[in-house]
């Protein structure tokens, strides 16, 4: 691990407003050339990380060195090698499209000839292009998120911060970002992102860290953790459900029973289902692939969250 | 102090074109009611109501209330629009 430079150096960072506390000292690492996603419900301290990250939010206490840069000695430097994209839209609705990338840029001391052409590019990637000249108030909540994805990516970031890039968007604008962020990675761009999608992890990071109540809970690769925390499959049961829990107790399977349904864990699906069929012929049930969901909800429960 | 103002990056001017460009593209909401409110206000109050009230005196000198006010106005207008543009309506895009 420590063979590659590190792209985010976390230490015991914190954040407390009053007596609550957002992140709870929690320490992690970003490789260079990696794409780590942070997962967990709303309220689990992934947004608040992020700003912490990006110089926004001030550190209660601990430390993030982003580039081996304190980014409480040196918010300019660290600033200037990320790219922000925020969970709320905060695009400038006092101007155009393209106006709003290139008064970004200006930000950056981008000099205008190199913003318009840089601008042009991204929106052309972003298939904005029609749009320069829209107002924002006119675009729709997909087009706003691939706008703010394209002015994270205007001074051209060593490490871009996405803050729920998809939320709240349609299956077409999702899949757009998702292969923009794809392509970023296959650059080599080191990526943070944060998201409560378990499917945008599994199919866009490298490595994800879970967290809940400002915790980290578990890390690793979507596969490895799949399989390290509920094995390879799960079985939904949601007839006879006392009888199937006893039967799957008596036999050791890691399960749960959640609302009039008994969720069974195993390595080896197939010979699971099999079992069950001979034991209660016909029974209701659904055998599928294990997920990053079905980490997270047995690690942090099922329960509602903020 | 003197750290603070060290700290202080020419960028700032950035910020401030921002708030030009801003202004110029939206110079209908922008100046012209800051414009015309002391321009109706001079119309209403010192032509109006001054010819009610007539001329006053000041320091030994008949000062008609047109004159007297005038000068309030503008300057009250000055103040708040400068004030209004450096607070809220730079500070609600700052973040």
């Amino acid at each position: 691990m420590s063979s590659r430079r590190r792209a985010i150096e976390a230490r015991g960072l914190t954040k407390r407003y009053g007596a609550f506390t957002a992140v709870d000292a929690i320490d992690f690492d970003l490789l260079h050339g990696e794409c780590v996603g942070f997962l967990g419900p709303n309220g689990a301290g992934k947004t608040t990380t992020v700003r912490m990250v990006s110089c926004f939010t001030p550190i209660t206490s601990g430390f993030v060195k982003v580039f081996d840069l304190d980014v409480a000695d040196f918010p300019r430097a660290v600033k200037k090698e990320i790219g922000m994209c925020p969970q709320e839209d905060n695009l400038d609705p006092d101007f155009s499209v393209g106006k709003n990338l290139l008064t970004y840029a200006r930000y950056f001391g981008i000099p205008g000839g190199v913003a318009r052409e840089r601008a042009g590019d991204l929106l052309r990637m972003m298939q904005l292009e029609e749009r320069a000249k829209a107002k924002i108030q006119e675009l729709s909540g997909g087009m706003k998120r691939r706008l703010i994805l394209a002015r994270a990516l205007l001074n051209q970031p060593r490490l871009p911060l996405l803050d729920e890039p998809t939320t709240g968007l349609d299956p077409q604008a999702r899949h757009a970002i998702w292969q923009r962020i794809r392509t970023l990675k296959t650059e080599g761009t080191t990526i943070l992102l944060t998201t409560h999608y378990m499917e945008e992890a599994t199919q866009l990071c490298d490595r994800v860290i879970l967290m809940d109540q400002g915790k980290i809970l578990r890390e690793g690769r979507p596969p490895e953790l799949i399989e390290r925390e509920v094995g390879k499959h799960v079985i939904e049961v949601w007839s006879r459900i006392e009888e199937v829990a006893a039967f799957v107790a008596e036999r050791g399977w890691a399960h749960e029973v959640v609302d009039a349904r008994v969720y069974v864990y195993l390595r080896d699906g197939d010979d699971g289902a099999r079992q069950l069929e001979d034991r209660f012929p016909g029974i209701e049930h659904l055998l599928r692939q294990a997920t990053l969901e079905d980490v997270f909800l047995r690690l942090a429960g099922r329960g509602l969250r903020g | 102090m003197r750290g603070t103002l060290r700290n202080v990056s020419f960028r700032s001017f950035r910020v401030w074109r921002r708030d030009l460009d801003v202004y110029l593209t939206t110079w209908k909401t922008n100046f012209l009611p800051p414009l015309l409110e002391p321009v109706f206000y001079v119309l209403a109050f010192g032509l109006g109501l001054g010819s009610l009230i007539g001329d006053l005196e000041y320091q030994g000198q008949r000062v008609s209330y047109l004159n007297f006010m005038a000068p309030g106005v503008v300057a009250v207008a000055i103040m708040f629009w400068s004030f209004f543009e450096n607070t809220y309506a730079s500070f609600v895009r700052m973040y």
